[in-house]
């Protein structure tokens, strides 16, 4: 706070906690709608869904488990849209083009990738304990996301189109591997699919305070990547002009983004388009500071999830396919959060190519 | 490649240098072809191989003839031509563009056929009933296009990749979801459209080649006759259209030739990475000239030997068990490719 408070008077400090206070009015609207509001087997009104969730002496009343499911669901959507929309504000700064995301960090697909193999190949005897795959994706994400800056980094120089470059390069293959250890997995089949594209479905109490826990671990390397960041967003000359040693400066932005985007992936599976609609989405009223970009940015990421997990709730596609009369070609399988996000996030990626500076 | 035409030579010649590059590159490809149809359960001889290469007539009854003219003989083939097309496509798309890094695996282009693949394979209702290597072939020049053309500015390496890449993602979420929907009665789909993504030879016999050859034959003597286009714009577009070319419609050309190229083998053997990125770089540096004609040529012959090289090693490297060469290619020639970028990165560094 004292670093905001040495700063010239701006404007945008003023019109970014207007944002952040707006958006966060409308994301705790949406998560109570989404709590109540539901077109599934259990209807809950607004007074019924308050009273289950309150209500600790029934807890095998219809009411009260469905509550309690939504409201898991609701705290996931929001903690990995916020990890995920802070790890795209910290790489478009990196990267210093509006196209990136942590999808091309390797992280996303790495962490995928640990749990499908994990899931396909692994040993079966013994029930897994609740952490596990998560732990295993966290390491197969990082492990990732530390491969690709060690690749770019051969060279001497760690420039942006290397980092991509080498990004684009392991997504290739370890995207190649999964295609593998689908192909292996018969029985597992359309969970595994769609934990490919990502979804929020598979959340219990357990795995939420994971992710609490272990963003609360990654908060101080994003509070730490920030000033590096904004030095960085100057352009290498300046920053290096700055006394910043530049290759380490983007180790510490690229390792903090690729720790929020493992600890979320690994729990949810390969959600993206979060981290590159959010920020943009902000950026004209908060400017480009890291500062005040990447909390709005966050609190932006947790509504979109929000309403793509709310999407995916209620939304059977074989309902819309049933007045095309097409009701016999669709199947009865949900689609998971990630095709909503990827559905918000295609006409964005259109509209950002055409308007590349 | 150099932003001048050409570079200053000395000593020999680059048309020396080519015939040479290309003499050592045939020789590795008739060494190693004759190797990879000795290989396999059982091994043949080579006095087997070439008995059963250059006689014609029916197939006898014997195991060696079955293996090495059915199997083997038609996976070899379909890489040399597959690499030849690709180590081709890679100039024209690099030149024509003036792109170090213009290359269908960054473009998006095989994420663009795999979507077509999806749907018809899952919803062959859909999609006209036309060959699978034109459906990828229409898949993927979208994506090439919508990536090239959208960004404005094809010439900046950043901003194509990043683009493409973005691209390959959102496309292959769009596969995903035509899985997802389709009922499970058609499940059996689904195994097709991940037995393209690997990218493999596994299914490869005499009716993929088949499928290939036409686009091969229609399409590599027109690349040829282009090079002294590609040549032109290499020079920029200012001098190119002041020589009489307008640089918009070639470039077009160009990337449509390029596709043509591309796409039936991305339809048989699936995405093989950055092959078309790394052979034309590396036939530039070996001959050290940049004129199209020679370097078209010797990408072709480079590119026909890394696919075969690739193809036997994913056979054999860990036999009986067969990786794909898809996995082979992205771990081997991946990092070789980038080594090369590298060296390209001070004038890419700048977008």
């Amino acid at each position: 706070m004292s670093a905001l408070a040495s700063l010239p008077p701006d404007p945008r400090v003023r019109t970014s906690i207007r944002t952040i206070a707006v958006v966060v009015a409308v994301t705790l609207f949406m998560m109570a709608m989404s709590l109540w509001w539901g077109t599934g087997s259990v209807r809950l009104g607004p007074v019924t869904a308050w009273n289950a969730l309150f209500d600790s002496e029934n807890a095998e009343r219809l009411e009260v488990v469905a509550a309690e499911a939504r409201v898991v669901r609701i705290l996931m959507s929001v903690l990995v849209g916020a990890a995920l929309a802070s790890a795209g504000a910290l790489l478009q700064t990196l990267y210093r083009n509006p196209l990136a995301s942590p999808e091309i960090t390797g992280v996303t697909q790495g962490s995928v990738v640990a749990v499908v193999v994990w899931l396909v190949y692994g040993p079966r005897e013994s029930a897994d304990p609740d952490w596990l795959f998560p732990v295993i994706g966290c390491i197969g994400g990082i492990a990732a996301g530390l491969l690709t800056y060690a690749v770019s980094r051969l060279g001497g120089r760690v420039d942006p189109l290397r980092l991509i470059l080498v990004g684009v390069l392991l997504g290739g293959l370890l995207g190649s591997l999964l295609g593998l250890a689908l192909i292996a997995s018969d029985g597992l089949g359309l969970d595994l699919i769609s934990w490919t594209v990502g979804t929020v479905q598979s959340a219990t109490w357990g795995r939420v305070g994971l992710l609490a826990a272990a963003l609360a671990v990654c908060l101080p390397l994003v509070v730490i990547a920030i000033p590096y960041g904004n030095a960085l967003a100057l352009g290498e000359d300046v920053a290096q002009g700055t006394g910043l040693t530049v290759n380490r400066a983007r180790g510490v932005v690229l390792f903090a983004a690729a720790a929020v985007t493992a600890a979320a992936v690994s729990l949810v599976g390969g959600i993206g388009f979060v981290g590159l609609v959010a920020p943009h989405l902000v950026r004209r009223r908060t400017g480009s500071d890291l500062r005040r970009l990447l909390p709005t940015a966050a609190v932006v990421g947790a509504l979109l999830v929000l309403v793509a997990d709310f999407a995916s709730r209620n939304i059977r596609p074989r309902d819309l396919a049933t007045p095309f009369g097409a009701a016999e070609m669709v199947g009865a399988f949900a689609l998971p959060t990630g095709v909503y996000l990827a559905l918000i996030g295609a006409p964005f990626f259109i509209h950002l190519l055409r308007r590349q500076p | 490649m150099t932003t001048t035409g050409l570079r200053a030579e000395s000593g020999t010649g680059p048309v020396v240098r080519s015939v040479a590059v290309a003499a050592a590159a045939i020789v590795v490809i008739a060494v190693l072809g004759l190797y990879s149809l000795t290989q396999g359960e059982p091994d043949s001889t080579l006095g087997a191989v070439l008995d059963n290469l250059f006689r014609t007539g029916p197939i006898e009854g014997d195991i060696d003839s079955l293996l090495i003219r059915e199997v083997r003989l038609p996976r070899v083939l379909m890489a040399l031509i597959a690499g030849a097309a690709l180590g081709i496509a890679g100039v024209l798309l690099q030149d024509s563009m003036r792109n170090p890094l213009a290359d269908p695996t960054l473009l998006g282009v095989a994420q663009g056929a795999g979507f077509i693949i999806a749907l018809s394979a899952l919803y062959p209702e859909v999609v006209p009933p036309l060959p699978t290597t034109i459906l990828c072939f229409i898949g993927g020049t979208l994506a090439g296009i919508l990536v090239l053309g959208l960004s404005r500015d094809a010439r900046n390496p950043v901003k194509v990749v990043l683009a493409g890449a973005m691209l390959s993602i959102l496309l292959g979420t769009a596969s995903t979801v035509v899985i997802l929907i389709a009922p499970r009665a058609r499940a059996a789909g689904v195994l097709e459209y991940f037995r393209f993504v690997i990218g493999s030879f596994f299914d490869v016999r005499w009716e993929s080649i088949g499928l290939v050859l036409p686009w091969f034959v229609i399409a590599i003597p027109i690349a040829l006759l282009s090079a002294r286009v590609v040549n032109l714009l290499q020079l920029g577009d200012e001098t190119a259209s002041g020589l009489g070319l307008n640089p918009g419609r070639a470039r077009i050309g160009l990337l449509l030739l390029a596709m043509v190229l591309v796409t039936p083998y991305v339809a048989a053997i699936g995405p093989i990475g950055f092959v078309s990125l790394f052979a034309p770089h590396v036939s530039r540096s070996l001959i050290a000239s940049t004129d199209a004609r020679l370097v078209m040529a010797i990408s072709a012959l480079i590119g026909a030997a890394i696919l075969l090289i690739a193809d036997t090693a994913a056979r054999l490297l860990f036999f009986p068990f067969e990786i794909p060469a898809g996995v082979f290619t992205w771990i081997i020639v991946g990092p070789l490719a980038l080594v090369l970028v590298g060296r390209l990165g001070g004038r890419g560094a700048t977008a």
